[in-house]
């Protein structure tokens, strides 16, 4: 009897041990952030955004924030403050600079605190919409496949005047031109042709653009390659 | 015996916990059945790749000139423009682009891999598990 309760007890005690190992972590983990990837959506003329992730410090003590790492010199990262007591709220506000970028870009920005296990990583995804699209940027022709002209299309995102400056075209074995495609004077197709015969050839083409009404100045690189 | 069974009751009641767990968190079931972005490729299956590789190195230019996988193809958010036009110099049809970044999670691998697939049309672009952290981990074994 004595030795099957013994037998029993060492059980419960692995037992109650394991537990705890599992649980220690997020006990002694003291920010809670409400959301550790925030989504921020700018639009084609935004020159920046502002994302901000918020937390409750959750432990029992204070927590100091030693250390913000943005994975990517377009963000600047900073905490409300650096020490927040138990209890306490707070955020990490992070500021993207768009430049001349378009498109989706994730953001990891790497939190470290005063506590060991207080490591975080947050995500910043931003959006920035295209004023211009392409359906490719990138146009190829195959060894032995007939060298004549491929079309790119264009399109302005809805109600932007765009207006072309000029075309570009580094290598002169290439041509480029622009053509307008349907009504409305935001589509268009970019034509190029590569030079005749069975030769390797490569260029980049730049197209200028104005855009919207303060005519803001864009310039848009595409790439054709005969192999 | 009596350890064997401690032991036997302690595996069954963690396996019952995972399962609840399991239930109860099923996003986090799907991260691990699915081992991670469909996009991603181990260091393992990259290095077995049969075929004509192009290695994309997606960190900064400092980064990069620090030390990268040999014949990497530096192509950061920075220089995108300039950088982008060599990978499309070098790059063949039927090539498979893996793209790394400093490590798992660093973003930039990702972005520029979804850009070459959006704007450029290019089949067959991966990311690199662990990205240069695995790389490096793996040389220094």
């Amino acid at each position: 009897m004595r030795r099957t309760t013994a037998i029993w007890r060492k059980r419960a005690a692995c037992i109650a041990l394991g537990l705890l190992a599992g649980q220690w972590p997020a006990a002694a983990t003291g920010l809670k952030w409400d959301a550790t990837e925030v989504t921020l959506a700018l639009r084609w003329n935004a020159d920046s955004g502002i994302a901000r992730f918020t937390f409750v410090n959750e432990g029992p003590g204070q927590v100091k924030i030693t250390d913000l790492t943005p994975g990517c010199g377009c963000t600047a990262a900073l905490p409300s403050k650096t020490t927040f007591a138990a209890g306490e709220r707070g955020e990490v506000t992070v500021e993207f600079k768009a430049g001349n970028r378009a498109g989706s870009f994730r953001i990891p920005i790497a939190v470290q605190t005063s506590e060991p296990a207080g490591a975080a990583t947050l995500l910043l995804i931003a959006t920035i919409e295209d004023a211009i699209t392409f359906d490719n940027r990138f146009i190829y022709w195959q060894k032995a496949e007939p060298r004549g002209p491929r079309r790119v299309r264009i399109k302005a995102v809805d109600s932007l005047p765009v207006a072309f400056g000029g075309i570009e075209v580094e290598n002169p074995a290439f041509s480029a031109k622009l053509e307008p495609h349907g009504p409305g004077g935001r589509e268009f197709e970019l034509v190029v042709t590569p030079p005749a015969g069975d030769v390797s050839a490569f260029t980049s083409i730049v197209l200028r653009a104005r855009l919207g009404d303060a005519k803001l100045e864009r310039a848009y690189t595409l790439l054709a390659r005969t192999l | 015996m009596s350890i064997f069974r401690s032991w036997l009751l302690i595996v069954g009641l963690a396996t019952a916990l995972a399962v609840a767990d399991t239930a109860l968190n099923p996003r986090a079931r799907t991260v691990v059945l699915a081992g991670g972005p469909p996009d991603e490729i181990t260091l393992l299956a990259a290095r077995t790749h049969r075929g004509p590789l192009l290695w994309i190195d997606a960190r900064t230019d400092a980064e990069f000139s620090r030390d990268h996988i040999p014949e990497a193809l530096p192509l950061n958010a920075d220089h995108w423009d300039a950088q982008v036009a060599q990978v499309l110099r070098s790059w063949q049809p039927g090539c498979r682009i893996i793209v790394y970044c400093s490590q798992s999670g660093c973003g930039a691998s990702r972005n520029a891999a979804d850009r070459l697939r959006r704007d450029y049309r290019l089949p067959d672009v991966w990311v690199l598990r662990g990205g240069w952290a695995a790389w490096e981990k793996a040389v220094v074994r």
